[in-house]
């Protein structure tokens, strides 16, 4: 919140993509009664704000921020179009692959805030993942 | 998702019990929420154990009922060690540090471990069902509806 009320700090295209799918992950924890719904927010509008970014697509650069947004728009999206869907699997497979390798091999790198967020988000993602796999009972 | 750790040992990749105050400064008239105060991290830490179980069920002989089994009272135990705001409790009293945030927690978690086990007893079925195992067969249905009087 800091950084988004900063108006000195520079444009960064993954940290507009993290705002954008921070709405996301709530638009889609909300229960859809009113009958504007489709003149709101919706996950929908925030994914294709964001997938028409070039810059955007794909795992890279391997930064937090960008598994973080990766993983809300997983999140996100898996409610609105259902586990066997590809775009929240795709993402969620880039998310776990960027995560890895930032623990793996940048850990001691980065400030213990995004040490600890990025363990954090290690497991959110391997539960995530497995949760994929669970079939239906 | 391939570990990158040894799942045998997954504590050093587990993050610190944390709040949102102890990993960021709070600037002057920031707005605080329950995050600032709670850690939400035993949960998740649960949470991951809990599919570290499954995983770990699933790398091994998944046509050996022994070993579907073993895997099976893990789960079922898997929930006893919790804290008590982390512990299904039916209608007995809130604990003092509970919110809404650890009741959300706790629920997944005990929903969680309904699945794994229904996923486990699915297999064993399977492979009981190949072996002609009707003792087995038979003691699953009554576990079957242990399941389903937990749910």
């Amino acid at each position: 919140m800091r950084r988004f009320n900063d108006r000195s700090a520079e444009t960064d295209l993954d940290f507009d993509a993290l705002v954008v799918s921070v709405c996301s992950a709530t638009v889609s924890t909300l229960r859809r009664t009113a009958p504007s719904y489709a003149s709101m927010i919706t996950v929908e509008k925030c994914w294709n704000i964001i997938t028409s970014f070039e810059q955007l697509r794909g795992p890279l650069p391997p930064t937090l921020t960008r598994c973080q947004w990766k993983y809300n728009m997983a999140a996100s999206t898996v409610q609105e179009r259902g586990l066997d869907d590809e775009v929240p699997q795709i993402l969620m497979g880039e998310a776990g692959v960027i995560v890895s390798r930032l623990i793996h091999y940048n850990l001691s790198s980065l400030s213990l805030r995004d040490q600890e967020l990025s363990k954090r988000l290690f497991w959110l993602l391997f539960a995530g993942q497995w949760s994929l796999n669970v079939p239906p009972s | 998702m391939v570990p990158w750790f040894d799942v045998m040992n997954p504590e050093p990749l587990h993050p610190h019990c944390l709040t949102d105050s102890d990993l960021d400064e709070i600037t002057p008239g920031q707005e605080l929420w329950h995050g600032n105060t709670t850690s939400y991290v035993p949960g998740l830490i649960a949470l991951a154990n809990l599919f570290l179980l499954w995983y770990k069920s699933q790398q091994g002989n998944c046509s050996d009922l022994h070993h579907l089994r073993h895997y099976m009272d893990l789960a079922s135990a898997s929930l006893d060690n919790l804290p008590p705001f982390l512990r299904w409790r039916g209608g007995l009293s809130r604990p003092a540090n509970s919110n809404f945030g650890t009741e959300v927690q706790m629920v997944n978690l005990y929903i969680t471990q309904i699945h794994i086990r229904s996923f486990l007893m699915d297999q064993m079925h399977d492979v009981a069902t190949r072996a002609n195992d009707l003792a087995t067969i038979s003691s699953l249905r009554s576990s079957r509806q242990i399941l389903v009087d937990d749910m």
